[in-house]
């Protein structure tokens, strides 16, 4: 020995502590280096050993210069720090004595610290268990975990990272840094304070795979139990030292105000004799729930014994609950402030793994606009991010990110200034009265549907023809801008992001030939509405239609003089009172093969028909229904009808009733299907059924069901239905509660006249009627309302009852006016 | 009722198609790119699907899985390049020349990883298979004389030069991208395994119909999952794929050892050799990837006769394997797995199938299922007692 005249290029540190058989083998696999053996020192460092290890290695000749290092017992750090000092390299490498080294182990762990000059290398420890069981398993896969984690490209170092078995650091820098801190005794952790300690100091960190040694880790369950007491202890002495990390580990859950941490802290500081008797229970249970193959049961006592013992550890180093309090307290006064880095993905990812690299940020938040999509959170003792990094970023994004990122494509620029006109006053005490509008996202066109609008607003969301949904604004943003404020919105809602997708991220459908339309508008002495309805009306865009406007029972001839002002539009007067009558005189008189219907107090949207030719280009569907959105929410009662009532809109999805899907109660919920104010029908299905019931609806006794009775009607004799939403027309609902009162009335009349005529016509078994009445419609719908009404009004529900109660006595009336009314003409409607 | 498969764009799904007079149904895969984000069936009327009924069947998890893809390619952007293992195709088969010309057809075409392809051709009994694979330079023929797929796919491991060896059927045909896909998840270190997605490549037959409804092949879903112990039961790997579309990392052969010869075809277990690597795998703490974008179709099983007997044969390798796994591995939770699978699953299916026969499988596919689980343990202890045999013949 002595030979080397050279000082080595690398020194081996490896403290022991009476493992004579393990080191000797650690120190065999020494001599098989691929280097040479010349070239490196072995520093072993006894620590108070007694079994012979010494004497064991100088009897013995080695290739390699070995020198010893012999202190009291005083704990791993400092045994190590006691082996570093005597250390004649610049480059030190730790190596625990149960490592058995790879051939290339030194070389490896070299050629990594020439390639990063000044880095902390870590090697690969391969695990070698010294049992079969679960306990053995989980061992094992704990520390292939750890390794495969650090081999991923985009790994993020830790002071966690820093395995003390297998290491190797500049020795300046050690000696600088002072080496382990010593305090730790013979404790655990006083790894992770070098890892940190280098952390901050911004000391980078590497991986070496090849720097591979079999571990032979002889932990068992009790040992394993142990550790995680010193590990308790360990953590809290590294917090004292470095009250930053206090979040990050695991001491806080036990500091917690959660009603958990409270019972946790009850046991492991006032009744230790209960948290020790539930450890013993775990602990003892655990070989059995392996015997009995229960794994899931197995983890939780696994992780039930380790807490217990580690939180033991804790306790037992913090002494009282006031200890543990002052830690708590120390952690708050260093709160850090991380360095921050925005970016917004408007520039790019490229441009964005070019600014991470540079500025080394803390955290990283991607902004889009306003939104933030991704954030890699700060952590002490973690190496600052870089692009590799955020690599794994797509794990990162949520689904709705993942929507987010794709819809942003499919945008036009964002408009820079706010529409003018809206004005920005904030009452936030009273919901209502709400303004309306629509964006166009094609064009960001915004149009008001109010002459003085301000918030709270409502904005329809549409791309071209296809609304999208509804955006609620109830203030601007923060700046008071409108823009920024539809863009969280619209960001925010996944359904919106995903029906935005659809319309502009596919192509569009591309255009048939549009069929011939008979628009029928049915009224009664409402020429102030009509009139809007037949502007909007006349100006739709589609190519081929007409527009009949049935006058019902009229009492004036105000209805045909403004018909007649107005070209292009053909009158038919139908006598008989009721509106299924007036639906069966225009269907009468249409002219084309489709024929849609709309009510003299809506406002049809320029691509309503459009839509209506939309849901009827599949020759199997016979009829359609479309979206009828509020065309005002200033008062209460509309709000209310719209919210809570449920409105008349059937979503912004389209959808097929078949009657094949729907089963005998959904072919009875026709409610469900679309609403009289917008809907369209082939000829020849309405010939098929037979027309509108004429005892039905507005205008005689029943009041209401003629629509949702043909929509049943049609689905239920096998016939399809859809709804499209992009046939939508604007509904004005009523303003005040005494005429909301009237309408629900008029529904729950409707619905039971409507239920008696599909009990009449059979169209479903009547058992299967009786039992949706009861059990749906009575008890689901209205009795389960009026017990826990919620935001429903119980005097709207009982007025809807009480339409239900004068149900069949009405429709008995209304069948018999039918019938007789029936008989003059005898040539329209629906035979009885 | 014949399903015609087609395999579109999405930019596609707007069109019509005509031209399908003899199909009741078509069955679409769409791509985003050359990524499949999901299928859809679609009536055939007239021999036709008029424009517009595709995009209309689009479900809103497509749109999710659109979405995943389109951000997914964008972020694809400013990532760095993964340096990828290298990676050998294995392909096990015997017997079957028309269907292998047509799999190598594919596999030659496949994107170049600097891949090797295999052909192990088991015990054969002429010279059929050497002359279709001779026919593709390139082509490695290798010949393993021990009768039984777990034979050649253990000889396959042992003769790959990759780091990766690539399992695909002779009866099934490989996506252009299907390797590069298969092999990216094992740029993770944790990863020991990885399943594609099995879609059929024809449904002329009612047996065809029923086998893919059965089998459960494309049923997994177009997004990624991972597979675990424990999270993941060692037990439940019907979820995790088929041995007609995996591939292992080649140092699997030394952690947990070799498939096991006395399993799947060519045996008198006739199947399961896949899924008790799986078990496997799991046991040992390995991670299983599911990735659908590694895409191949698999012509399924034409004739009734057939189906049934390859369901027999399932139930069989299942019952093999498990019997395989308590004797080996002393894993006592097959009983609760079997008498689970029976009190939840198939008997309910039987007696539905008394009662009302529309609803369930055919009655004989059932009871050939079971009687092939009762044959399993006796199949598994026989076929090891050759297998054994023929071990010692041999060394």
């Amino acid at each position: 020995m002595g030979r080397a005249e050279v000082p080595p290029v690398i020194s081996v540190v490896i403290p022991t502590h009476n493992r004579r058989e393990s080191l000797l083998r650690a120190l065999d696999a020494l001599t098989r280096q691929t280097i040479d053996p010349r070239s490196f020192e072995v520093i072993v460092a006894l620590d108070a050993t007694t079994d012979g290890s010494s004497e064991a290695i100088q009897t013995r000749c080695w290739p390699m210069k070995i020198t010893q290092v012999v202190s009291e017992h005083r704990g791993a750090a400092a045994n190590r720090n006691a082996g570093a000092t005597v250390a004649r390299s610049a480059r030190l490498i730790f190596l625990d004595d149960d490592i058995i080294a790879d051939p290339g182990f030194l070389a490896a762990h070299l050629a990594a610290a020439a390639e990063t000059s000044g880095a902390v290398v870590v090697g690969q420890s391969a695990p070698v268990v010294s049992g079969q069981g679960w306990f053995h398993q989980a061992l094992s896969d704990w520390w292939r975990e750890l390794f495969a984690e650090m081999q991923a490209p985009e790994h993020r170092f830790t002071y966690q990272d820093l395995t003390s078995g297998n290491f190797s650091i500049d020795r300046d820098l050690f000696v600088d840094m002072g080496g382990f801190d010593a305090s730790f005794g013979t404790g655990a952790r006083e790894d992770y304070e070098l890892g940190y300690r280098l952390m901050q100091r911004g000391v980078p960190f590497r991986h070496a795979r090849a720097a591979r040694g079999l571990h032979h880790d002889a932990s068992d369950l009790t040992k394993s139990l142990g550790r995680a007491k010193g590990e308790g202890i360990g953590d809290v002495v590294m917090l004292r030292k470095h009250p930053a990390l206090f979040r990050w580990v695991r001491v806080s859950h036990l500091a917690a105000n959660t009603s958990g941490a409270r019972l946790l802290r009850g046991l492991v500081y006032h009744v230790p004799a209960v948290g020790r008797l539930v450890r013993w229970l775990a602990a003892g249970a655990m070989p059995l729930l392996e015997a009995l193959g229960w794994r899931g049961l197995w983890t939780k006592a696994s992780l039930v014994a380790r807490s217990l013992n580690y939180f033991e550890g804790v306790a037992l180093a913090t002494g009282t609950p006031a200890g543990l309090q002052s830690l708590t307290d120390l952690a708050r006064s260093a709160t850090v402030v991380p360095n921050s880095l925005r970016f917004d993905v408007g520039n790019g990812f490229k441009a964005m793994a070019d600014a991470v690299d540079k500025a080394r940020p803390a955290e990283v938040c991607l902004f889009d606009g306003g939104q933030m999509i991704a954030f890699w959170p700060p952590m002490p003792g973690a190496e600052p991010l870089a692009a590799r990094h955020l690599q794994s970023q797509s794990a990162a994004l949520s689904g709705r990110r993942q929507l987010l990122l794709a819809a942003r494509h499919l945008l036009p620029p964002w408009p820079q200034t706010d529409p003018e006109g809206i004005t920005n006053v904030v009452d936030i005490t009273r919901p209502w009265p709400i303004s309306l509008g629509v964006i166009d996202v094609e064009s960001w066109a915004f149009t008001a549907r109010d002459t003085n609008p301000g918030y709270p607003m409502r904005l329809m969301l549409r791309a071209g023809q296809t609304p999208l949904g509804w955006l609620c604004l109830i203030t601007p943003n923060a700046e008071g801008r409108f823009w920024p404020a539809v863009r969280n919105a619209i960001f925010a809602d996944a359904a919106i992001l995903r029906r935005l997708i659809a319309a502009c991220g596919l192509p569009k459908t591309l255009p048939a030939d549009p069929p011939g339309i008979s628009v029928v508008i049915c009224t009664r002495d409402r020429t102030d509405t009509l009139r809007r309805c037949l502007a909007a009306v006349m100006a739709l865009d589609y190519p081929n239609f007409e527009i009949i406007v049935v006058d019902n029972a009229p009492a004036s001839e105000a209805t045909r003089d403004l018909v007649a002002r107005m070209p292009a539009l053909r009158y038919v007067r139908e006598d008989r009172p009721g509106l299924d009558w007036a639906r069966n005189c225009g269907v009468a008189a249409a002219r084309h093969e489709i024929i849609a219907f709309t009510d003299d107090d809506t406002e049809a949207d320029r691509h309503w028909l459009s839509g209506i030719a939309r849901g009827l280009a599949d020759p199997s569907i016979s009829a359609v229904t479309g979206l009828v959105a509020p065309m005002a929410l200033n008062t209460e009662a509309q709000v209310y009808f719209e919210d809570v009532y449920g409105g008349m809109g059937k979503g912004f999805d389209p959808a097929i009733k078949d009657r094949a899907d729907l089963g005998g109660k959904g072919v009875l919920w026709a409610s469900g299907f679309g609403v009289g104010a917008n809907m369209a029908f082939r000829k020849t299905a309405l010939a098929q059924m037979g027309g509108f019931d004429p005892a039905l609806d507005v205008g005689t006794a029943t009041r209401g069901g003629g629509d949702i009775e043909m929509f049943h009607r049609i689905v239920a004799a096998g016939l399809r239905l859809a709804y499209e939403p992009s046939a939508f027309v604007w509904h004005e609902h009523r303003a005040d509660w005494g005429a909301l009162e009237h309408q629900l009335r008029d529904n729950g009349s409707g619905f039971a006249a409507y239920l008696l005529t599909a009990a009449r016509n059979r169209s479903v078994p009547r058992r299967e009627i009786l039992l949706f009445t009861l059990r749906d419609w009575i008890y689901g719908w209205l009795i389960k309302r009026w017990l826990r009404p919620g935001k429903h009004k119980r005097q709207l529900i009982r007025a809807e009852f009480r339409g239900l109660m004068k149900g069949y006595a009405s429709y008995r009336q209304a069948r018999h006016r039918a019938v007789e009314l029936e008989k003059p003409k005898g040539s329209e409607g629906r035979k009885a | 009722m014949p399903t015609k498969i087609l395999d579109i764009a999405i930019e596609e799904t707007v069109r019509g198609w005509t031209g399908l007079a003899g199909y009741d149904a078509a069955l679409f895969l769409v791509r985003h790119g050359t990524r499949p984000i999901g299928k859809v069936t679609v009536p055939v009327v007239d021999g036709a699907i008029l424009p517009g009924r595709v995009r209309g069947a689009i479900t809103a998890r497509m749109i999710d899985a659109l979405a995943a893809s389109m951000s997914e390619a964008e972020l694809q952007a400013g990532r760095a390049k993964v340096i990828l293992p290298s990676a050998t195709v294995a392909i096990c088969t015997r017997e079957r020349p028309v269907d292998l010309h047509r799999a190598l057809t594919a596999l030659v075409a496949l994107d170049d990883l600097g891949q090797t392809v295999l052909v192990i051709d088991n015990c054969p009994r002429t010279d059929a298979t050497q002359t279709v694979t001779a026919g593709f330079p390139g082509v490695r023929y290798i010949c393993e004389p021990q009768k039984g797929l777990n034979n050649a796919r253990n000889r396959a491991l042992a003769e790959a030069e990759g780091e990766i060896v690539a399992f695909i059927d002779d009866d099934a045909v490989a996506d252009a991208g299907w390797l590069a896909a298969l092999v990216a998840p094992f740029a993770d270190a944790r990863v020991d395994c990885v399943t594609g997605l099995t879609m059929p490549l024809e449904l002329e037959t009612p047996a065809q119909e029923l086998f893919e409804s059965l089998s459960g092949f494309s049923r997994r879903g177009f997004s990624p999952r991972v597979f675990q112990a424990p999270r993941t039961r060692p037990l439940e790997t019907g979820q995790i794929g088929a041995g007609a579309n995996m591939a292992v990392r080649r140092d699997l052969l030394a952690r947990i050892g070799p498939f096991d010869p006395a399993l799947d075809a060519g045996t008198e277990t006739q199947s399961g050799g896949d899924h008790e690597y799986f078990t496997r795998i799991l046991r040992g703490g390995g991670r299983i990837i599911y990735q659908p974008s590694a895409l191949n179709w698999h012509r399924h099983r034409r004739s009734h006769a057939e189906l049934v007997s390859a369901i027999g044969g399932y139930g069989t390798g299942v019952y093999a394997a498990w019997t395989r796994s308590f004797l080996s591995e002393g894993e006592w939770g097959v009983f609760r797995r079997a008498f689970g699978w029976f009190i939840h699953d198939q008997l309910p299916t039987l007696i539905r199938s008394y009662r009302r026969p529309a609803t369930t499988l055919p009655r004989e596919v059932l009871w050939a299922e079971l009687k092939g689980c009762a044959k399993g343990p006796g199949a598994y202890l026989r076929a090891r007692a050759q297998a054994r045999e023929a071990g010692h013949g041999q060394s």
